[in-house]
């Protein structure tokens, strides 16, 4: 069929509008008021082989949101929430670690803080025995000789009584006169 | 498989129902306004044009692009959102 202009589009019936249409390889549905524009405008651009006239419409462009990056958006906020939760703990961490320590240095001895109450308490009696230990003994000094002053003291003792052992004569020498041969009468 | 919107895959995962136009991947508030200006308020109306069509894009982008002035993307969004759908629930 020879091709039909655009005015004479609209002089054609459906069957025959159907009919061109399938010549262009189109699989044709019903024509009624609601396809029939579009089938004349479809028609029309296969046969001039352009775009049809440009729509009424102004162009929507700000429309529909790219909601790509709504899928993307998502990562990275789970894991912002995991590095702003984990930070505060470090800083949590950090007093609590310098909490302990000068407690335990002033004690010395007892190094956590919640056996403060067993320390104490077996302090009290090693306080109570200590005193008494001195007293008894009537050593010199209020709370018991240090160690090292005994050791001391010890082993100058065995020096001592180890050089008086060696140094002790074999021949002894009393001064005890001794009584001559008795004279006969 | 291809970048495809929140939108479209909300609509393409349930039956439309009664869901406005503008629930269809690449319709917004500007083609949903003169869609349903055109009488084409719910998105089985559209539904039903795409069928009328025969399921042919080329041909129901045509209408889009005649009814609302949708763009070559908004109308390829449109007619895959409810291609998906056909394929899916009709």
């Amino acid at each position: 069929m020879a091709p039909v202009d655009p005015k004479d589009v609209n002089s054609l019936s459906d069957e025959q509008l159907s009919d061109m249409l399938r010549d262009y390889g189109v699989d044709v549905g019903p024509i009624n008021v609601a396809t029939r524009r579009t089938y004349e405008r479809y028609l029309i651009k296969l046969q001039t082989g352009q775009a049809l006239t440009p729509s009424n419409f102004e162009p929507a462009d700000d429309e529909d949101e790219d909601e790509d990056t709504e899928v993307i958006l998502k990562h990275p906020p789970p894991q912002e929430r995991f590095l702003s939760s984990s930070q505060p703990r470090q800083r949590h961490q950090v007093p609590n670690s310098h909490i302990p320590t000068p407690t335990g240095d002033s004690l010395s001895r007892p190094p956590l803080t919640s056996s403060k109450k067993t320390t104490s308490a077996s302090f009290t009696p090693f306080a109570r025995s200590s005193p008494s230990v001195p007293l008894q003994q009537q050593q010199n000094g209020n709370g018991g000789i240090p160690g090292w002053v005994k050791l001391t003291a010890v082993v100058v003792v065995l020096v001592l009584a180890y050089l008086i052992y060696t140094n002790m004569e074999p021949n002894a020498v009393s001064n005890i006169p001794s009584i001559p041969n008795k004279v006969q009468v | 498989m291809s970048s495809t919107s929140k939108k479209h895959r909300n609509f393409v995962t349930e039956p439309m129902g009664e869901k406005l136009v503008t629930e269809l991947a690449g319709i917004g508030e500007v083609l949903g306004k003169r869609l349903t200006e055109a009488n084409y308020d719910k998105a089985y109306t559209v539904l039903g044009q795409f069928l009328l069509f025969k399921k042919e894009e080329e041909l129901f982008k045509e209408w889009l692009k005649d009814t609302c002035g949708a763009n070559a993307k908004q109308q390829n969004d449109c007619c895959q959102c409810i291609k998906e759908w056909c394929d899916s629930f009709l």
